[in-house]
């Protein structure tokens, strides 16, 4: 390292002074060029921050439109399938709807006990019978709980269960199948409730569409034997308890009964014509209740004594053997075919969405219009 | 406007703050291209490099030293670029060079120092500044010809005030070596700079 102190690096300064003296003048047009060169680059960076933003933002724009297509096809594709049927469906739930609004209606007359038919009339008692009608409801009350109770005593004995089955059987031996499920019905004491036959136009295959009535104990029988008639391709069951609703039909029956009683006892005391006139009103009414009740108790105990079995025969054809053994090329070809008809129905599902989303791509477009000319007036006023 | 928001403004791409940052030190640029090229029209070009490579590179300047040091220091690298591409800049000396020119000559040859002083012209003592390495060189400008203290070229040169003196000095030995042979005509050889590259 050279030890050195500033009198020796002096001289040079000293020898060189002169050379500053021959240092010409700045040439005057030196700083306009340097200066263009600045201005120059900093065009061609502008430029190229244009240029990237140009290409990012086509690359944006690209990517959300695909994007916006494909996830559109993707999302809509079955909701855009099933729209046709839609108009159906509604129907449907509307009848629906309809129905379920008069079970509710029925249903609300049994439970009140009191009859929809001359309602009217059934509320318009005078005092004395108005009385006597709620102290023979107060002395119906302990004998419906008594009937009640013994009821529930009795009530491993008294089941109710409605059974129903559902059988799909398919046969080469149409007619003798169809026979056969006709004598196996008679021959365990049931009968045919309705049946009926068609026959396919095209491929020229009947079926057949039977609801049977089987006594309960012999439905399991009937089964077993329905099962060897052909081939089974579905089977179901079901068993439904309906014995607190049938006790509670009971009941009100018995009350109902019991009202009938007082009613004509009533009848053999009065005297006067107006009490006469509302008691038979009255009488009328609980007959027609006592009739309903009854009738609704018989239902469900035929019901209960023969199970509903229903039958969809279908004939079919022998099937031809083949052989079962797939080569490579049949499966690679197979995979293609189904790629190329997978490609088809994803090209007409994007078209049926381009379609529908026609409306929104027009607003946007007309808006990204609207835009861009806003912007060039905005660029040309600030040159 | 002050300074610091003209650089500010200049760092964000203003060219006319660029240049009103500049334009107090255009002459100091033109002088040291001047001095490493000797011809007005290499020292257009050379100062035209080094004012773009200045606009480029002022974003990067974070005032840790005087912005006349920081253009020094890109005025020198530019002007060494150039006489690199022109292949007139000398390779750095190697240790047996720096070994043997600096022994005291003992026959009584002029010492240095006088040969310095007793320099016949400016051309000589031009050769002889050309015959110089790139890092002996920039420092030796800067010294001798700008004026430049020690502190300020360490600055523009990113080393130590040590290692300033020390080209100062060898650059001294070699002058004097140069002017003792008389080799008026020596011209530098094609060989690549391994040292002295100033980083901007």
């Amino acid at each position: 390292m050279h030890n050195l102190n500033i009198d020796e690096n002096e001289v040079l300064r000293d020898a060189l002074s002169g050379l500053n003296e021959e240092v010409p003048p700045m040439p005057e047009e030196l700083h306009a060029a340097w200066m263009q060169k600045v201005e120059d680059d900093m065009e061609e960076k502008r430029m190229e921050k244009n240029r990237s933003r140009r290409a990012i933002t086509r690359f944006l724009s690209v990517a959300a439109a695909m994007v916006f297509v494909v996830g559109g096809t993707l999302l809509t594709r079955d909701d855009l399938e099933s729209g046709a049927r839609t108009d159906g469906l509604q129907r449907s739930s509307e009848y629906q709807s309809v129905y379920a609004a008069n079970d509710e209606l029925k249903l609300a007359a049994y439970d009140s006990g009191a009859p929809v038919y001359g309602a009217g009339a059934a509320n318009t008692f005078t005092t004395a019978a108005r009385s006597a009608g709620g102290a023979m409801m107060d002395e119906a009350a302990p004998m419906i709980v008594e009937e009640e109770m013994a009821a529930e005593n009795g009530a491993a004995a008294a089941k109710k269960i409605i059974r129903t089955a559902d059988l799909t059987i398919k046969t080469q031996t149409f007619a003798q199948s169809l026979a056969d499920i006709r004598a196996l019905c008679e021959a365990e004491g049931g009968w045919i409730e309705s049946s009926s036959e068609s026959q396919n136009s095209s491929t020229g295959l009947r079926r057949a569409y039977l609801t049977l009535r089987i006594p309960q104990d012999a439905l399991d029988g009937y089964l077993t034997g329905a099962e060897e008639l052909g081939r089974i391709t579905s089977r179901s069951e079901t068993a439904t308890d309906v014995t607190a609703s049938y006790q509670d039909t009971q009941a009100r029956l018995n009350t109902q009964k019991a009202l009938m009683e007082r009613l004509q006892a009533l009848i053999h005391e009065s005297g006067d014509l107006s009490d006469l006139l509302e008691l038979e009103s009255q009488i009328a009414d609980t007959q027609y209740t006592i009739d309903s009740l009854q009738s609704a108790l018989n239902s469900t105990d035929r019901q209960v004594s023969y199970a509903t079995v229903s039958i969809n025969l279908q004939e079919e054809r022998t099937p031809e053997l083949t052989d079962t053994t797939v080569s490579l090329g049949d499966r690679i070809a197979a995979a293609l075919r189904m790629g190329c008809e997978s490609l088809a129905d994803f090209a007409l599902d994007m078209l049926v969405f381009l379609v529908a989303a026609l409306p929104f791509i027009m607003i946007v477009a007309a808006l990204a219009v609207v835009v861009v000319i806003v912007r060039r007036l905005g660029r040309r006023n600030r040159k | 406007m002050t300074d610091e928001l003209t650089l500010r403004r200049a760092q964000k791409g203003d060219a006319q703050a660029f240049e009103r940052l500049v334009a107090p030190h255009e002459q100091t640029v033109w002088r040291v291209c001047w001095h490493y090229t000797h011809h007005t029209e290499d020292a257009k070009d050379c100062m035209q490099e080094a004012m773009l490579k200045a606009w480029r590179a002022i974003g990067q300047y974070r005032g840790d030293c005087a912005l006349e040091t920081w253009l020094y220091r890109i005025a020198a690298n530019a002007c060494l670029d150039f006489l690199r591409r022109q292949k007139r800049l000398p390779q750095t000396e190697s240790a047996d060079e720096m070994a043997e020119s600096g022994v005291q000559p003992v026959d009584g040859s002029p010492t240095p120092d006088e040969a310095l002083l007793n320099a016949e012209s400016n051309e000589q003592l031009r050769a002889a500044i050309d015959s110089l390495p790139g890092d002996m060189r920039t420092a030796l400008i800067l010294y001798a010809l700008e004026g430049q203290p020690y502190e300020a070229i360490a600055e523009a040169t990113k080393t130590s005030i040590g290692t300033v003196k020390s080209r100062l000095s060898r650059a001294r030995q070699k002058i004097a070596k140069f002017l003792a042979d008389g080799n008026k005509s020596r011209r530098t050889s094609s060989i690549h700079v391994k040292g002295g590259q100033i980083h901007a």
